[in-house]
């Protein structure tokens, strides 16, 4: 399921992929980074040059499913439950967005996500997200899979 | 009035009008996303139709969390605009959505409610539908900086 996933969301028939332009990379350590190049449509408020909270919403809830999708003992499908975003600076228009993300600890049910988005600056960040997913289907293993992060 | 006043001048036509579409179209993300806002008397409903790149996952067929995000994040933002004097530069602090069923293609419907306006912050609430508003799929609570 997830690799069936993840190659429909890379896909050039991905509409959404396609619309938004987003692109996603790796650091050095492997971990992705979505970045989504800005366009001037993305435009919050006109007069001060900021870009709208609702493309770091997308940005963020995207790659804090990626997250779930590469962790590699996800092969449920996921629902997000809960997204909380804490908007720390303005984004600026003139710049890309960028994110990443990690898993805070997968439960038998429940998966904690943190992820962070900045436009170049990761010490910096804009934005910092906490999502939490169902996973689907009942978590089956000899001691349950309880996972943490660390 | 200025070239940076637009939005100032967006919301003064707008609700000299009773016409949140004036709002709206101010904007640029409204505009990219298509949302519509209809005032009927005191209540602003919020529209987003359906359109394909709003799917998320292709194969649940499912309205992406952060376009949902966006329509309830945009009608919280526009509520505080519409209801409260003087808001020329809201600011979302924060806001947690739940999701709380499938959304999947269709129209997206959505309400917000100031559940309390202070001096700086508001707070709100929203809620999102497709065919039934007493079946919402997701809410959200926001507080927006007035200042």
């Amino acid at each position: 399921m997830k690799n069936e996933l993840w190659r429909s969301i890379l896909s050039d028939k991905h509409v959404m992929s396609r619309r938004w332009g987003w692109q996603i990379d790796r650091d050095e350590a492997g971990t992705v980074i979505l970045r989504i190049p800005t366009r001037s449509e993305f435009l919050g408020n006109p007069d001060r040059g900021v870009m709208h909270d609702g493309v770091i919403a997308v940005l963020l809830d995207t790659v804090c499913g990626l997250a779930m999708f590469e962790d590699s003992t996800n092969e449920d499908q996921i629902a997000t439950l809960d997204l909380r975003i804490d908007f720390l600076r303005a984004a600026s228009i003139d710049l890309d967005v960028m994110a990443s993300a990690r898993i805070d600890r997968i439960g038998r049910a429940v998966a904690f996500v943190s992820g962070l988005a900045h436009q170049g600056d990761p010490e910096n960040p804009i934005a910092k997200a906490s999502a939490t997913f169902m996973t689907l289907v009942e978590r089956t293993g000899e001691q349950g899979e309880r996972r943490d992060a660390s | 009035m200025t070239q940076a006043d637009q939005l100032a001048r967006a919301i003064h036509s707008a609700k000299r009008d009773g016409d949140p579409a004036q709002l709206v179209a101010a904007v640029g993300y409204w505009n990219f996303l298509g949302l519509s806002a209809h005032a009927d008397g005191q209540q602003v409903t919020y529209r987003l139709p359906f359109r394909e790149d709003f799917i998320g996952n292709p194969l649940g067929r499912s309205i992406h969390g952060g376009i949902v995000y966006s329509l309830l994040n945009s009608a919280a933002v526009l509520q505080v605009i519409w209801k409260l004097d003087g808001v020329v530069n809201p600011r979302t602090i924060e806001m947690a959505v739940s999701y709380l069923r499938k959304a999947g293609e269709g129209d997206q419907w959505a309400r917000a409610e100031i559940v309390r306006a202070g001096r700086r912050v508001a707070t709100v609430s929203a809620t999102a539908w497709q065919d039934d508003p007493d079946k919402p799929f997701a809410t959200a609570h926001a507080h927006v900086l007035l200042i």
